[in-house]
């Protein structure tokens, strides 16, 4: 099942190029970012209920997010990651902190180049 | 039909559990296996199950709740999360179910652990100055049956949690969540271990543990846990420490189907309904000659919508087949895997004759129960 697929099963698709807003029923596929120059920051978490616990939060807040699954580049586990635009940073990690639901680890998606990226505001 | 025995299983399910319980079997349900649709849609299943749990117990964080098979599963795993060892101390009540009783004894006689179980008092109810009484330095630990299965007796557990002290405690609610308000239970009962398919109104075959922040726990069994698939060592964190292998998702569906209707009748609506079943129950019953009940007396409010009763001249067995036989009613006899508690209340071996009530019984149920009765030991039973 690719990226794509997941992202399809919960959001609109996105149109390229606008920006995504208002609520985490829009979506972007994350194997074709927009043309904003921005990256995807794929939040892994510990456990399946840590990730439904922030799906939940980051809806009800009608935050910008996707659920795609764990990119096995990065993490072997099978379950689902949250993805979400680098821009949108400022928007979900401190919702998720403020809520404990602060993710295992996370990571910057450029196209198929991953990198570890930091959780403590550094990034 | 008269259906009284749902201290055995609650019959019937709320329709919304039927109805959950056929969706989930129409999709495809792997809870946190896999990233497709149908996976995520079972793991959110699964999910509002915990929320709905944790709700009933109180519990702030829905991660503390697990998944068991039933209640005895989850004793076991609580008890052997204590990790007790040679010169432990345990006590429990003297009405234990075998669902607690056996692990203990099991623990007890190959561990070396010293196991205690304290007497109700002449009423039938425990008393927490006797735990607190029989406190000792070496004491690690406090197991306690909420509610009788056989006597209906309810536990002082909070007042026997504060006499206790800082010894942990596990909570057996099987008789009790679901039937009795128990919403603010998980801030200081260290394990809660439940069952589904009795007053919560779920499926058989879901159960688990409620866990207090700060309980130590361990796996009854590892495997498959959908996290950490690269190593061999199964998850340390809850709840995935506690749920080797795929969870029972179509029971699951519906226990948080079933924990959604209790939430919005209000347990403590049910709570009223039950005991005033009990009541009308007791109160007719309490005139038949010859006829005894277990536990606390008509009147007595510390207990749950289950009442045993030993009749004069037959046995708890032909009691139950006549009231089957001649009015439809559905009791239990015998010792209900409780043999203990039997004994605490002078009914073993002989057993007694069960009459469970649940939200879905009627006062008209109530008095022919009781009528029933009247008539059997009048000699004037249907036959």
């Amino acid at each position: 099942m690719s990226a794509g697929a997941a992202a399809r099963r919960t959001r609109t698709a996105a149109r390229p190029g606008l920006p995504l807003t208002g609520t985490g029923k829009a979506g972007g596929r994350q194997d074709s970012p927009l043309n904003d120059g921005q990256g995807d920051i794929i939040l892994v978490f510990a456990s399946n209920t840590r990730i439904l616990e922030a799906e939940e939060l980051l809806e009800e807040g009608g935050l910008p997010f996707i659920l795609v699954p764990v990119p096995k580049e990065v993490n072997p586990n099978c379950g689902l990651a949250i993805s979400l635009r680098e821009g949108d940073r400022d928007l979900i990690l401190p919702a998720l902190a403020d809520a404990g639901l602060m993710p295992q680890s996370a990571y910057l998606r450029r196209g198929d180049e991953f990198a570890g990226y930091p959780l403590d505001g550094s990034g | 039909m008269i259906y009284l025995d749902n201290a055995a299983t609650s019959f019937p399910k709320p329709e919304a559990v039927v109805k959950a319980v056929e969706r989930a079997m129409l999709a495809p349900a792997s809870p946190g296996r896999s990233g497709h649709a149908a996976a995520h849609a079972a793991s959110r299943t699964v999910y509002r199950a915990r929320k709905g749990m944790a709700k009933i117990f109180g519990a702030s964080d829905p991660e503390r709740v697990c998944f068991a098979p039933n209640v005895t599963w989850a004793i076991n795993a609580a008890v052997g999360g204590f990790g007790l060892g040679p010169g432990a101390h345990v006590l429990s009540g003297s009405l234990e179910h075998n669902s607690t009783a056996r692990p203990l004894a099991l623990i007890s006689g190959a561990s070396g652990i010293e196991w205690e179980a304290v007497p109700p008092g002449p009423d039938g109810v425990l008393d927490p100055e006797e735990f607190r009484r029989r406190l000792r330095a070496d004491t690690r630990l406090i197991v306690l049956n909420h509610a009788s299965n056989v006597t209906g007796a309810l536990a002082p557990a909070r007042e026997i949690k504060e006499a206790a002290g800082d010894v942990p405690m596990i909570v057996d609610t099987a008789q009790t969540a679901g039937s009795v308000p128990l919403d603010g239970m998980a801030s200081w009962a260290d394990v809660i271990c439940f069952t589904g398919h009795k007053g919560l109104l779920g499926p058989t075959g879901t159960g688990g543990l409620c866990i207090r922040e700060g309980t130590p726990f361990r796996p009854l069994a590892v495997g498959g846990s959908g996290s950490r698939s690269e190593s061999l060592e199964h998850p340390d964190f809850l709840p995935d420490a506690l749920e080797a292998g795929t969870q029972n998702t179509h029971g699951l569906a519906g226990l948080a189907a079933a924990a959604e209707f209790l939430l919005a009748a209000g347990v403590e609506n049910v709570r009223a309904h039950e005991m005033r079943l009990t009541g009308i129950f007791m109160e007719g019953a309490s005139k038949v000659p010859g006829l005894a009940f277990l536990g606390p007396g008509p009147g007595d409010p510390r207990r749950v919508a289950t009442v045993s009763v030993v009749m004069e001249g037959i046995s708890s067995s032909d009691l139950a087949r006549r009231l089957e036989e001649g009015y439809g009613i559905m009791t239990r006899s015998g010792l209900h895997c409780a043999p203990m508690a039997h004994r605490a209340s002078g009914s073993f071996p002989g057993g007694a004759t069960r009459f469970s009530f649940g939200l879905f019984n009627t006062e008209e149920e109530a008095v022919a129960a009781a009528g029933a009765l009247g008539e059997i030991a009048a000699g004037r039973g249907r036959r």
